[in-house]
């Protein structure tokens, strides 16, 4: 098995103190090789608390466990954690509040050292991993990773991260307090690591809009349960469930909904602006000017639009 | 009436390698008592150390910034100035002094030497006013970050401002929180005739205020009502600020030859604006 | 997150919470004082039904307590062990190399660990029964003369009381940075010490990064909220003794009372040279009365 198999997880923090509290109930989940996994819900709703236990950070308290090969219950012997973090990446909120290091070389290289690698071999990890999240290699190395921008100091982080060459990437809120144009960046960089590092991406996200742009599935967390599972491209029958949990629904699926009931039937699957964009242009080509060569024209701006 | 007036401010600031960086660049500007100002613009653009300048937390080099008359210069008046202009910053968790909820709101009160009876109202008040009166013998500890940040304002409102300043208050919540802090700001503004100034880099935090300032290289680079300011599409692509979503919806359908108003800011007006072309 | 800690509030509303916490401090420090006094285990076993007494009335549970031992548990070993075994005086019960043990040596190094234990499941039912807000207010109360002589009081109170409220967010904090830091692969639990306290860097220059960038806001927040903005600060809370207060000094007083009578008045009925001290002394006359 190369995902990852959770069978009816349940976890609570704090037991039988007054902060006691049920963290995640009777969860169970599968995520194949090769799954682009929006996570979403509210805090508290137990979304991290399942990473952690991904990652071997917390033990399992009732319910089964494995990643890939490893089965985290296992008493005798016990899970090889070690190889369980080289396998899986976890890159936490805010990571850039981990850096340690005074150059941005060796704290990217930590990770690698930690798994004991050849000097070369380590050197060549962090030369890789820069590139990847777009740093100089020449003209970071040496820098030290506190004088650096909020962008930059995250994206030093996550490449300290992808060093390890994880097959399963965690990422929990990988934009929070970013800027657009860091947001923009790391966006970007998720969808690139995906096709170049790991196989298997996971991210947690409270901004569905974000989230839209890249997972092919998404999970929804609401009070410590999964709700529902579902394929992004069906995300749009969900309008009323997400709204009745408090979440955020896509802009462009509200719109596309709400243009239905007035009798605007737009047509595919609704889920992201370029989607909406896309639809409008059909309807009202359609609609309104039938004549073939203005069809083409437009496909040819809505191409350009759309990229 | 001028709540604030910025007279051609200059600050640097030595960055770590040791070269100068001029933070705002010769800045004016002039809030009205009862405005809501947006002033957006990436991280570095100045906002946040402008927001400094307006309590003399930090002090212009050169120009004045004066509160209602009184210039932050003016030592002896400093918390004259801080009275009158309060501050939430990012961060909730770092901005709470105590470990329960009404010690926390009273300590700016206490700090004032506001008499007893008088810091027990405004700590009713304030918790009422942003909707915690229930959590008043909490602990913020497990609190979400909506509600601690709504805390923090409590406790900027139990000294009764004039003016409240949001320093990226919302940067570091989730949407629902945003919304709260969101809602709380504009409540004010309009019930309490509290002049604010919301800092942000979100842009749809935006399309509700008075007035936007964009700030770019500590420099203001625009200043008027959100739909003059979200017309210069390119000018804020080029700062790196992207537009309300509904706003780049309709900007995009535009260019793809949908007839349709360039002057959208909400949900709202864009769904009545497609109803109105598509029909 | 974590269990409760160490130095962490734990609400239950109970009467021992509710007591002043002025006198809670002065209760607090008698207590330590007078544990001090203590000389037979006839006093230790009186100490110790106090403790779960008021551990009972205050119902923060054992666990909480013991974990606060925990803490300590090595040092208490460290002094309990070197007592034991470089203690002179006494009965020799074995000998080798430098180290002797004696019979009083036993004694002694039992009665430091207990001291010891005593010692801090009291200071933590000081900081479990008391928030950091009521404790700021004790203390500027209890140090309230040094203001004449220009000692910042109300500073200094704060300063403590800020110290502990940001306790728990520096314990989360700690335990991210620790799975983050796990997640790269580094161990904290294995290799020499040397390496060990190497491995420690990863968390210690992140969380002091951190303490600074949360010292340096704070420093702004209480800017904005006119910190010093006047000499005369009022108070929002006014701190009143009522009869609860009265009726814990009395309980206090009589373990106090009893502590020394024990070990002033009944103690010189012992003969010279017998190990037992104040009443432990008629115990094991009656004990070894029973077996004879």
């Amino acid at each position: 098995m190369q995902g990852i198999e959770i069978k009816n997880l349940t976890y609570t923090y704090s037991q039988k103190t007054p902060y006691e509290k049920k963290a995640l109930d009777n969860v169970s989940l599968k995520i194949n090789e090769g799954d682009f996994v929006g996570i979403i819900g509210h805090t508290g709703s137990g979304k991290s608390t399942l990473i952690q236990h991904i990652n071997g950070l917390i033990k399992p308290q009732s319910g089964s466990i494995s990643v890939m090969d490893i089965n985290l219950n296992q008493k005798k012997p016990k899970p090889d954690l070690k190889r369980l973090r080289t396998e899986v990446g976890m890159v936490f909120q805010y990571p850039e509040h981990q850096l340690f290091d005074d150059t941005v070389e060796k704290d990217i290289g930590f990770g690698p050292k930690n798994l004991k690698l050849s000097t070369e071999e380590i050197k060549q990890r962090v030369q890789d991993s820069m590139e990847l999240v777009g740093l100089d290699y020449n003209d970071f190395k040496d820098r030290s990773p506190f004088d650096l921008s909020g962008g930059q100091k995250r994206r030093v982080a996550i490449a300290g991260v992808i060093a390890m060459r994880p097959k399963i990437l965690i990422l929990d809120e990988p934009t929070a307090g970013l800027d657009p144009e860091g947001k923009e960046h790391i966006l970007t960089l998720i969808s690139k690591l995906k096709n170049d590092v790991s196989p298997t991406v996971i991210v947690i996200s409270h901004d569905i809009d974000e989230i839209t742009r890249f997972a092919t599935r998404l999970i929804v967390f609401n009070n410590t349960k999964i709700a529902f599972d579902i394929p992004m491209a069906e995300l749009f029958k969900h309008e009323d469930e997400l709204v009745s949990m408090g979440l955020a629904v896509p802009m462009a699926v509200r719109l596309a909904n709400s243009l239905k009931k007035k009798g605007i039937a737009l047509k595919g699957n609704i889920i992201t602006p370029q989607d909406l964009n896309a639809s409008v242009e059909a309807y009202y080509n359609n609609k309104f000017n039938n004549s073939e060569s203005n069809v083409l024209i437009d496909t040819a701006t809505s191409a350009e639009v759309r990229s | 009436m001028e709540a604030i007036k910025i007279d051609n401010i200059t600050l640097e600031y030595k960055s770590n390698n040791n070269s100068i960086v001029r933070a705002v660049d010769n800045v004016s500007l002039t809030v009205n008592e009862g405005e809501f100002i947006a002033l957006v613009g990436h991280n570095g653009s100045g906002k946040s150390t402008l927001a400094k300048l307006l309590n003399g937390l930090l002090i212009p080099r050169l120009g004045d910034v004066k509160i209602y008359g009184t210039s932050t210069r003016d030592k002896a008046k400093i918390f004259e100035i801080r009275k009158n202009i309060g501050m939430v910053f990012q961060n909730p968790d770092n901005q709470m002094i105590a470990s329960i909820v009404e010690d926390d709101i009273a300590f700016g009160p206490e700090n004032l030497g506001i008499e007893r009876n008088e810091i027990i109202r405004r700590v009713d008040w304030a918790l009422e006013k942003v909707g915690m009166s229930e959590h008043r013998k909490s602990t913020p500890f497990k609190m979400s970050g909506g509600q601690k940040q709504r805390l923090a304002i409590a406790g900027i409102l139990a000294i009764k401002p004039s003016i409240i300043v949001f320093d990226e208050s919302t940067a570091m919540l989730d949407p629902e929180g945003r919304r709260e802090v969101l809602a709380v700001a504009h409540e004010l503004n309009k019930n309490e005739n509290i002049t604010v100034i919301l800092i942000t880099h979100y842009m749809d935090e935006a399309v509700n205020a008075d007035r936007v300032v964009v700030m770019n290289r500590g420099k203001i680079v625009s200043d008027g009502t959100p739909s003059e300011v979200f017309a210069h599409k390119d000018l804020l692509e080029s700062l790196h600020l992207t537009l309300p979503l509904p706003t780049s919806i309709a900007h995009n359908l535009g260019r793809l030859g949908i007839p349709i108003s360039s002057d959208i800011l909400t949900e709202e007006q864009l769904e009545e604006e497609l109803c109105k072309v598509l029909k | 997150m974590r269990d409760i800690a160490f130095g962490q509030y734990y609400p239950t509303g109970s009467p021992i919470h509710r007591l002043d916490p002025r006198a809670k401090l002065v209760f607090s420090l008698l207590y330590m004082v007078f544990i001090f006094f203590a000389k037979s285990y006839v006093a230790y076993l009186a100490i110790f039904t106090f403790i779960v007494g008021v551990t009972l009335i205050s119902k923060v549970p054992f666990r909480a307590l013991l974990k606060s031992v925990k803490i300590i548990l090595v040092l208490l070993i460290f002094t309990g062990l070197l007592n034991l075994f470089m203690y002179r005086d006494g009965n020799i019960l074995g000998e080798w190399w430098i180290f002797r043990i004696t019979d009083k040596g036993v004694d002694f190094s039992i009665k430091i660990m207990l001291r010891l234990s005593f010692l801090i499941v009291g200071t933590s039912m000081l900081t479990f029964t008391t928030t950091p807000t009521e404790m700021t207010d004790g203390i500027e109360w209890l140090l309230n003369p040094l203001k004449y002589i220009k000692i910042p009081v109300h500073d200094i109170a704060l300063t403590m009381s800020i110290a502990l409220r940001f306790i728990p967010s520096l314990m989360e904090e700690t335990d991210k940075i620790i799975m983050a830091q796990k997640a790269r692969g580094a161990a904290f639990d294995t290799g020499k010490l040397h390496e060990r306290a190497k491995s420690l860097i990863p968390i210690l220059i992140p969380l002091f990064v951190s303490a600074l960038r949360r010292a340096d806001e704070l420093a702004d927040a209480l800017d904005a909220r006119c910190y010093n903005a006047t000499p005369h600060r009022t108070k929002m809370k006014k701190l009143a003794f009522s009869y609860r207060d009265a009726i814990a000094f009395l309980i206090l007083a009589s373990l106090i009372c009893f502590i020394m009578v024990d070990a002033y008045y009944f103690t010189q009925f012992v003969p010279v040279g017998h190990i037992a001290s104040g009443l432990d002394y008629y115990v094991f006359s009656w004990i070894s009365g029973l077996i004879a």
